[in-house]
């Protein structure tokens, strides 16, 4: 019957009618695509929005990220310095060092006499012509120590030094601690700023969803209201836009993701030329596959929700038909 | 079948549209619901579809009572009625298939199904070979045909229609009252609210009327 239709009748598309549930969601999910590229200003306009409003965190998310590895790569090459008492001789410099090689806390030992600490020192200019006036030698043995890298935590490093301090054959432990302490309460701050900015941008784009749901509602009353006086549930009814919602939440999600990607290229070839000049090995972090993953999830809940509550909304306002 | 116990109703604005309604309409029957404009007959299909509330009384459909529905109710109490209002209320953007197969779709029908009970409808309200026209490519009588076919396409036991014939020319009136006859032949409980006498004179049915909100024994003269 339907083949024997004039041409120009078949052709017009018809929003097919689907045997089980799950075929009727992708339909729902078709006809929601359907309905947002017949407004595509407004659709994309609407995922801009949420994609910048989403890039910011992202962004700081992922540079926070790098400046971690940063720190971590900075500590991997903290040393103590351990200077021993001017006493202690090479047989019980030899002993401590090889004692400190088996403390779990510690990964490289180096013993350095009092003749290779002299020549070492008469490498750097301006201190040699001093050391040349001098009669003898007036280093004591020092033993440089760096720590286990599951020891970088500013507790651990402290701890590890008060226990060098501790010993008999130490006269001085030489390092700085306090630089790590101020790295790591920095980067919590960062952390804490970034999730309550995260926070506040995240309920923008809830918002911003919401309006555009409740506005989509609003044009569609009238089929609201005869898909209710036919016995549609509100869960059907909801459906449709929970799509519209979602898709404005991944298209979002998307170009949010696309932003972050350009900047961090933009930001690549400077960084690179820094690390170079700092003699580092740092290679900056890209947006990974799970921050991805994590970003789009967020983005898509994020529309799903604010649609949600857009048609909770408008349902019970509207509660008979 | 539907069963009204002492309802009244007051809007929120105070006005008393239904006082102290009693009847019962027995499954199969085929009654009118008549009176002069304002007398409260949209109201009255109103309550008995929950799409109003009422503040007095009980309204029993088939086995549900409706003081007190609980939403999540409401859709499947609809979905044993089919609903006919005065303008066809069709979605615009659908062709006659697809808003006469709403119904079948919102209740979780299979393609298949719902392809072959949309067409026996269109057959038999006779717009078989319209079923790709859009609703505003139909005249009214047409649109008023389309609405019934969506109404009873899913097969409900009761057919509520409020002044279905009203923009129609007699003609046309006739021809919808005849399929409304078809329906009720197959065991269609069947209440139409109407005013139009000259029609509700033309068959023999029970009538029911309504004047100022209140239930009337004496029938209507012509
Ligand atoms: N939403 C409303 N609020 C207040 N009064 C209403 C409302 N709807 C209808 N009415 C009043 O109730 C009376 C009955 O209306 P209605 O049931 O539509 O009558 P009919 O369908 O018999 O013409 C009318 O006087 C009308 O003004
Ligand atoms: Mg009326």
């Amino acid at each position: 019957m339907r083949q024997s239709q004039p041409k120009n009748l078949t052709k017009r598309k018809r929003s097919g009618f689907l045997k089980n549930y799950f075929i009727r969601h992708i339909q729902a999910a078709f006809n929601s695509i359907g309905q947002l590229s017949r407004t595509p200003i407004n659709t994309l306009l609407t995922s801009a929005i949420i994609g910048i409003a989403l890039a910011l965190p992202t962004a700081l998310f992922i540079l926070l990220k790098n400046v971690e590895v940063l720190s971590h790569n900075f500590q991997q090459t903290t040393q103590l310095t351990l200077y021993l008492k001017p006493d202690i001789t090479e047989n019980q410099a030899r002993e401590l060092s090889q004692a400190l090689q088996k403390n779990p806390n510690i990964r490289e030992v180096r013993l350095i006499s009092p003749a290779e600490g002299l020549n070492e020192l008469q490498q750097q200019a301006g201190v040699k012509n001093v050391l040349e006036d001098l009669q003898n030698n007036p280093l004591p043995w020092a033993i440089t120590i760096l720590p286990t890298s599951n020891n970088h935590a500013p507790e651990g490093l402290s701890q590890l030094q008060q226990e060098l301090r501790d010993l008999p054959e130490t006269d001085t432990v030489q390092f700085d601690t306090d630089w790590v302490q101020r790295l790591f309460a920095l980067m919590t701050l960062a952390h804490r700023a970034i999730y309550a900015l995260s926070l506040f941008l995240g309920l923008g784009v809830l918002l911003i969803v919401n309006n555009c749901i409740r506005a989509a509602t609003e044009h569609n009353q009238n089929e609201i209201n005869v898909i209710k006086l036919i016995g549609g549930t509100y869960a059907f009814i909801r459906r449709p836009f929970l799509y519209t919602g979602a898709t404005y939440g991944l298209l979002g999600g998307i170009l949010a993701w696309q932003l972050v990607d350009l900047l961090l290229l933009w930001i690549k070839n400077p960084t690179h030329h820094v690390a170079t000049l700092y003699h580092s090995q740092f290679h900056l972090l890209g947006i990974s596959f799970f921050d991805t993953f994590v970003l789009l999830i967020s983005s898509i809940m994020l529309g799903l929700v604010g649609a949600w509550f857009a048609v909770g909304r408008h349902l019970r306002a509207t509660k008979t038909a | 079948m539907i069963e009204l116990q002492q309802v009244s109703k007051r809007y929120a604005n105070g006005f008393l549209a239904l006082d102290n309604v009693n009847f019962h309409l027995e499954a199969g029957e085929f009654a009118f619901l008549t009176g002069h404009s304002g007398a409260g007959k949209s109201t009255l299909l109103n309550l008995i579809a929950a799409i109003e509330t009422f503040t007095q009384g009980q309204i029993i459909v088939g086995k549900q009572h409706l003081k007190n529905i609980s939403p999540r109710q409401i859709p499947y109490l609809r979905r044993q009625i089919g609903i006919i209002l005065q303008t066809p209320n069709l979605l615009r953007d659908r062709t006659v298939f697809d808003n006469v197969a709403l119904p079948l779709v919102i209740a979780g029908y299979s393609y298949k199904e719902i392809t072959s009970r949309v067409r026996a409808v269109l057959t038999k309200v006779s717009l078989i070979n319209k079923e790709n026209f859009f609703p505003l490519e139909l005249s009214g009588g047409e649109q008023q045909r389309v609405a019934i076919a969506r109404a009873v396409v899913n097969k409900p036991s009761i057919l509520l229609a409020d002044e279905p014939t009203g923009n129609l020319d007699p003609d046309l009136a006739g021809e919808i009252l005849c399929l409304f006859e078809q329906f009720n032949r197959l065991g269609m409980t069947i209440l139409i609210a109407s005013h139009d006498l000259g029609l509700i004179n033309s068959v023999k049915h029970r009538r029911i009327t309504l004047a100022e909100g209140k239930l009337i024994d004496a029938p209507v003269t012509a």
